[in-house]
C-alpha cells in the first residue's frame, strides 16, 4: 500500500470552483467608480492631444488646449450624467457612440464660443477640425473602454477569489469538526477501560486492541497534515475501528469489507468513509440490543467510485437513537460539497429488513478507469 | 451482607469492575450482571440488591432510564466513560458516579460513601432528588420524527430531520428542503406538523413549516405578516397573519 502525500495543488485540481458566470455587461465603471481619476486622466490625454495639434498645425496653444479640454471633459460629463440611463436601453458599447457624439458636439460649441465667439463655427466650414476631433474621440473611447473592461475583470476576479476563499474556509471548518468528532471521548475512554479490563485475563486481546487504537489515533494525527489518502488506507483505519468495536461488543457486531484490488490505491480525501462507518456503529448497531453487522463495499462505474456502508442495525423505525443523529453525515455532506461540488454525493437509504445504507459517490480518477 | 448488581453493555467492563470490587470490598456480594437496561430492571426485581452500578450509555434503555425504574431503596452508582453533562449534574446533586477506566482510589471513595449511605436516614429524600434530576437530564423519550423517507423514482432516500431547513406544501405532496437539495414526500404539512418536534419546527403558514434555528431574520410588513430569511437557503418564506404571534418577540 503506498502512501500518497498529495500536494495542495492536487486538492485544488479536484475542487470544482463554482464562479458565477461573468456578466457580459460593460458598465461605465471608470467614470462611475472613480470620476475624479477619470477626469484627471482625460485632462492628461487632452493635454497630449493639444500639444500634438500645436506641433502639427501651428494652432496657438491656448486655442488648441481650450478646444481639446472642452471636448474631452464634455465627453466625460455626458458619460457621467447620461451613461447609466442610456445603458439601460441599449448595449453599453452602442450607447457610447451617441454619448461621445453628444460630448463632442457640446465641446465644439464651447470651443467655438471661446475661440471665435461663434457657437456654430466648427459645424459650418471647418470640417478638418471635425475630422481630427472625431479621430481623437475614437482613440479616447478605445482607451477608456479598455480601462472600464479591465476594472470589470478585476472586480470579477476579486469576487472569484472571495468565493474560493469562502469555500476553503468551509472546508477547513468541516475538517476540524470531523477531526474533533473522530476521537470521540466516549469511545476512547471505553476502549481504554477495555484494555485495562483485558490486560490480566486476556493479554493477547488487550495487546491487539491497543494496537488497533494506536492505528486509529495515528491516522487521526497523520490526516491533519495529509490532504489525500487512498481507499486502502481508509479501509485499514475502518478495520482498526471495527475490530475495537467487535472486542467491546463481544459478538454483537460483525463486519466485512470488500474492495477490488484495482481500486485499493485510488486516492480519496480523508475523513469521508470513517464517519460513515462510525455512524453505522454508533447509530445502527450500538443502540440495538441484538447488535448486527456492517458491510463495506467499494465498486466503480465509468464515472465514479461508490463506497457503500450498510448496517443491519437499528434503522429508522426504532424509537431510541443515540444523540447527534445525522450530524456526522451532515459534516461529510458539507465536505463533499466543498471538495467536489455536484460531482459527488452521499445518499442514505433503508436496508432490508432493517438498518441503513450510506452510499458515498466520488469522481473516478481516470487512471483507475480501464481495469475491471 | 450487602449485595450489588453491575450493568454494562460490555462484558469486559463488568468483569473488570466485579474484580475490583471483590478486591476492595470483599464483603460485597455481586448477585448478578446485565448487559442492557431491560435485563437490569428484571435482574433488580429478581435479586433485590442494595446497590446498582449502572453504565449510562447502553442499548435500549440507558442507565439513567433504568435508575428511574428501580425501587427507591437501591443505591445507585453511575459508571460512565465520558459524559460531561451528566457528570456535572451528578456533582450538583451529590449522586455518586465512577469514570471508566475505574481507578482503585476512586472506587475506594465510592465504597466508603456507599457504606455510610447505608445508614443514611434521609435516603428517600435523596432518591427523590435524584429522580427529579434524571427527568431533567433525560427528558421523556421523544417520539418525534428523526428520519423522513423521501421517494425518488424507485428508491426511497432517508433524510435526517436534523438536516431539514423547511417543509413546503406542494399540491398533494410536500417539498422537503435541506441545505443541499430538495426532496418530495407524500405526507401533508398537517401530518408532518404532528410528528415533528414543536420545539424545533414551527408552522408559519398553512403550507409551510420551518426549522426554528434556520430563521436568520423575520421582517414584518404592514399587515402583520412576516417575511423570513433563512440561514442555509436563499428562499424567503412568508408567514401568514395567524401565525404572526410566533415572531412577536423577535
Amino acid at each position: 500500500m503506498h502512501c500518497r502525500l498529495a500536494s495542495t495543488a492536487n486538492l485544488f485540481r479536484r475542487k470544482r470552483i463554482h464562479m458565477s458566470e461573468p456578466q457580459p455587461q460593460f458598465s461605465f465603471n471608470a467614470i462611475d467608480t472613480e470620476p475624479v481619476k477619470t477626469f484627471l486622466l482625460t485632462g492628461l490625454l487632452c493635454l497630449g492631444i493639444s500639444l500634438l495639434v500645436v506641433i502639427f498645425t501651428g494652432t496657438p496653444f491656448w486655442a488648441s488646449a481650450l478646444m481639446s479640454f472642452s471636448i474631452g471633459w464634455s465627453i466625460n460629463l455626458s458619460f457621467l450624467l447620461l451613461g447609466n440611463l442610456l445603458a439601460r436601453w441599449m448595449n453599453p458599447y452602442v450607447a457610447a457612440i451617441p454619448l461621445t457624439a453628444l460630448g463632442m458636439a457640446f465641446g465644439l460649441i464651447v470651443s467655438g464660443v471661446g475661440i471665435f465667439g461663434d457657437a456654430w463655427h466648427f459645424f459650418i466650414g471647418e470640417y478638418d477640425t471635425l475630422v481630427i476631433t472625431t479621430f481623437f474621440g475614437v482613440v479616447g473611447f478605445a482607451i477608456f473602454s479598455t480601462r472600464g473592461r479591465l476594472a470589470d475583470a478585476e472586480a470579477k476576479l476579486a469576487k472569484a477569489h472571495a468565493e474560493q476563499e469562502k469555500r476553503e474556509r468551509l472546508l477547513a471548518e468541516t475538517e476540524l469538526r470531523l477531526l474533533q468528532a473522530q476521537i470521540e471521548p466516549h469511545f476512547l475512554f471505553n476502549t481504554l477501560s477495555n484494555i485495562a479490563g483485558l490486560i490480566h485475563n486476556k493479554p493477547d486481546v488487550a495487546e491487539q486492541t491497543l494496537l488497533n487504537l494506536t492505528t486509529l489515533l495515528r491516522s487521526t494525527l497523520k490526516r491533519t497534515r495529509q490532504q489525500d489518502t487512498t481507499i486502502a488506507e481508509e479501509i485499514t483505519i475502518g478495520k482498526a475501528y471495527l475490530d475495537i468495536q467487535a472486542t467491546r461488543m463481544q459478538g454483537r457486531i460483525s463486519y466485512d469489507i470488500n474492495c477490488p484490488n484495482h481500486l485499493q490505491a485510488h486516492p480519496l480525501p480523508p475523513l469521508l468513509v470513517q464517519p460513515l462507518i462510525e455512524n453505522a456503529v454508533t447509530h445502527g448497531i450500538e443502540p440495538n440490543e441484538t447488535g448486527g453487522s456492517i458491510h463495506v463495499a467499494v465498486c466503480a462505474d465509468n464515472a465514479s467510485v461508490n463506497i457503500t456502508v450498510a448496517d443491519t442495525g437499528h434503522g429508522v423505525e426504532a424509537t431510541q437513537s443515540n444523540p447527534g443523529t445525522g450530524t456526522g453525515l451532515r459534516n461529510v455532506r458539507e465536505r463533499l460539497q466543498a471538495l467536489y461540488g455536484e460531482a459527488a454525493s452521499l445518499t442514505l437509504t433503508e436496508n432490508k429488513p432493517h438498518g441503513m445504507v450510506a452510499n458515498l459517490r466520488v469522481p473516478l480518477e481516470h487512471s483507475f478507469a480501464e481495469a475491471d | 451482607m450487602p449485595s450489588a448488581i453491575i450493568v454494562d453493555d460490555e462484558q469486559t467492563l463488568i468483569d473488570y469492575l466485579a474484580g475490583k470490587l471483590q478486591q476492595l470490598w470483599p464483603e460485597l456480594e455481586i448477585t448478578g450482571t446485565a448487559v442492557n437496561g431491560r435485563q437490569a430492571i428484571a435482574l433488580a426485581d429478581e435479586t433485590e440488591p442494595d446497590i446498582a452500578f449502572l453504565d449510562i450509555q447502553m442499548p435500549g434503555l440507558s442507565g439513567l432510564q433504568v435508575a428511574t425504574e428501580l425501587p427507591a431503596d437501591i443505591q445507585i452508582v453511575f459508571v460512565t466513560a465520558f459524559d460531561e453533562f451528566a457528570v456535572e449534574a451528578f456533582e450538583r446533586a451529590a449522586v455518586d458516579y465512577l469514570l471508566k477506566p475505574v481507578s482503585d482510589e476512586r472506587l475506594q471513595c465510592t465504597i466508603a460513601r456507599l457504606q455510610t449511605h447505608q445508614q443514611d436516614p434521609d435516603l428517600l429524600a435523596a432518591r427523590e432528588q435524584l429522580q427529579a434530576l434524571l427527568r431533567d437530564l433525560n427528558p421523556a423519550r421523544s417520539d418525534c420524527l428523526q428520519w423522513i423517507r423521501a421517494g425518488l423514482d424507485d428508491t426511497t432516500e432517508l433524510v435526517a430531520v436534523a438536516d431539514v431547513v423547511f417543509f413546503q406544501a406542494d399540491h398533494k405532496y410536500t417539498t422537503v428542503a435541506t441545505a443541499a437539495r430538495d426532496y418530495v414526500v407524500r405526507k401533508s404539512i398537517k401530518e408532518l406538523e404532528q410528528e415533528l418536534d414543536p420545539q424545533q419546527f414551527w408552522r408559519i403558514h398553512r403550507g409551510t413549516i420551518v426549522r426554528v434555528d434556520q430563521i436568520a431574520a423575520a421582517k414584518r410588513d404592514l399587515r402583520g405578516r412576516f417575511t423570513l430569511t433563512l440561514r442555509e437557503r436563499p428562499e424567503k418564506l412568508r408567514s401568514s397573519q395567524s401565525y404572526g404571534y410566533l415572531f412577536k418577540q423577535m
